[in-house]
């Protein structure tokens, strides 16, 4: 997995972080369209995306600048569920096909309120 | 006005008849978007006065035992001087996101490490650009127009066309590497920037001998170069002194320099700023006078031994990984933040503040360490300066 920077996204995030649009783009894990029989994935699935006992939720989607035989998110608190601070833009990972939809923001703040 | 979306600090934008001009996608957005998700004054997750939260931020400050500094790359030198001595003040920890960035290339900048030069020179003179683990086409969207490839330079009036040379490094295709005339996809930075000291040395490498044969070939044909270091590179490359070995093969055969490819508009200035006064770039503590990595802001918030946290214009709850972030709520945490953010939604405290260079003035630092100086039309009261001396005369 690659951690990358999108203009599309970032332009997005001006509209603030809870902006359905940053949100699609942040939840949104990439392949190449070639790449994709390969881990036996069809575009718009929904994937979990776990490491260390981490995990999280994405949506998949293609884009040829996506790493061959690998995958690309966009740098977010998406991608930071699964990043650590040694490898942080550039990690393996566990992806595997599930059901339901990428996981909400709120799912994901809920883990940062004060006990 | 100058455009705060990157640090290549655009000083050529114009707003005419409500329409951004001359900014990139990145840039029209922010300066389109400056009233929209404005942060507001809250305390304990209330709504507040701006008076009573800063007056609540200073006691929290006042009252810490281990307080750490964190962010200030987007704000201006004068409110990063003023964050360092408040640090200095109350003996905190004091980090940017530079510790996870560009950290490391500029301090060896800094050091004379490795040569470097400014944009305006790499304009007029550059025949040949290398970007390593840099995407400048979604992060710095200008850097090729103003800087790099694009531009008639003094002595490159033939421009892309016909007078310079673009390569892109990097471990997959990427909207920068499709305008390249050359791309080479590597697995391992380490090792192609080791064949291309092996070859520069006149020996043959055992990897990737057909690709940095050709680059070599090119290199040693051009008059000046850049290699323009981004967050691939940083992550990639895991020996730095690989950077030290090729920057000094390449000035054998050539004049070669390296720019960080910094994202935030004034990381380079905090680094610069911290430098001044300590000797070093990032990861502080004035208790005990020295930088070090157990030092950095993922180090003491991981540990715990931090009660209090002051953030300054930065997402960490974003940006940071979560076996960082998860801990910031074991602590009081302040933001200063012109909009709101997901920090700003755990916060204890949040101040609300104006977008530095936009709509306070000041001077930053480009990515190269040319220093930009703001001077927006409209002057906004409550900045960082002005949050920053209030909670100082608290302390
Ligand atoms: S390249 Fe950076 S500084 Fe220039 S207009 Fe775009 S976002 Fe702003």
């Amino acid at each position: 997995m690659v951690v990358v920077r999108n203009a599309f996204q970032m332009e997005r995030a001006d509209h603030g972080k809870r902006d359905e649009g940053y949100i699609e783009l942040s939840s949104s894990i990439f392949f190449r369209k070639e790449d994709l029989k390969d881990f036996d994935l069809s575009e718009g699935d929904t994937v979990e995306i776990s490491r260390d006992g981490k995990a999280i939720r994405m949506k998949v989607k293609t884009d040829d600048t996506a790493p061959e035989g690998g995958a690309m998110i966009f740098n977010s608190i998406y991608a930071s569920q699964v990043s650590t601070m040694d490898d942080f833009k550039r990690f393996n990972a566990k992806i595997k096909k599930v059901e339901g939809n990428p996981t909400k923001l709120d799912e994901i703040l809920r883990k940062f309120e004060k006990k | 006005m100058i455009c705060t979306g990157c640090a290549c600090l655009c000083e050529d934008i114009e707003i005419k008849d409500g329409r951004v001009l001359n900014a990139c996608l990145r840039g029209s957005s922010l300066i389109r978007n400056l009233n929209g998700n404005r942060a507001k004054a809250r305390v304990d997750g209330n709504d507040s006065t701006v008076e009573k939260a800063i007056k609540t931020a200073s006691e929290l400050i006042q009252s810490a035992e281990s307080p750490v500094i964190y962010g200030l790359d987007t704000t201006t030198i004068e409110a990063q001087s003023l964050a360092i001595k408040m640090a200095e003040k109350v003996e905190a920890y004091l980090d940017d996101s530079s510790t996870y960035c560009m950290g490391p290339f500029v301090e060896m900048i800094l050091k004379g490490e490795v040569p470097s030069t400014t944009l305006d020179e790499v304009r007029e003179k550059a025949d040949m650009t290398i970007y390593w683990g840099a995407d400048p086409f979604h992060s710095h969207p200008r850097h090729m127009s103003r800087f790099t490839y694009y531009p008639r330079g003094k002595f490159r009036q033939k421009g892309w066309e016909e007078d310079r040379y673009l390569a892109v490094i990097d471990v997959r295709d990427s909207h920068t590497s499709s305008l390249a005339r050359k791309k080479v996809i590597v697995r391992d930075d380490d090792d192609f920037m080791n064949a291309l000291i092996t070859l520069l040395r006149g020996e043959t490498p055992s990897a990737y001998l057909k690709d940095s044969a050709e680059l070599v070939n090119r290199i040693k044909k051009s008059e000046f170069g850049v290699i323009i270091g981004g967050l691939g590179l940083r992550y990639g490359l895991k020996n730095l002194n690989l950077l030290r070995d090729l920057m000094k093969e390449l000035n054998q055969v050539s004049e070669f320099y390296f720019i960080p490819m910094g994202c935030h508009p004034n990381m380079r200035g905090f680094n610069e700023t911290l430098y001044e006064r300590t000797g070093e770039i990032n990861r502080y503590s004035f208790r005990d006078g020295r930088s070090d990595p157990e030092y950095s802001f993922s180090s003491i918030v991981k540990s715990g031994k931090n009660d209090v946290v002051v953030v300054i214009g930065s997402d960490p709850v974003s940006s940071l990984p979560y076996d960082i972030s998860s801990s910031l709520g074991r602590s009081k945490l302040i933001v200063v933040d012109p909009r709101e953010t997901l920090t700003t939604e755990i916060a204890d405290v949040v101040i609300p503040s104006s977008y530095s260079g936009l709509e306070t003035g000041g001077t930053m630092k480009r990515i190269d360490g040319v220093e930009i100086e703001f001077k927006p039309e409209k002057e906004e009261e409550l900045n960082d300066v002005y949050i920053l001396e209030r909670l100082m005369e608290g302390v």
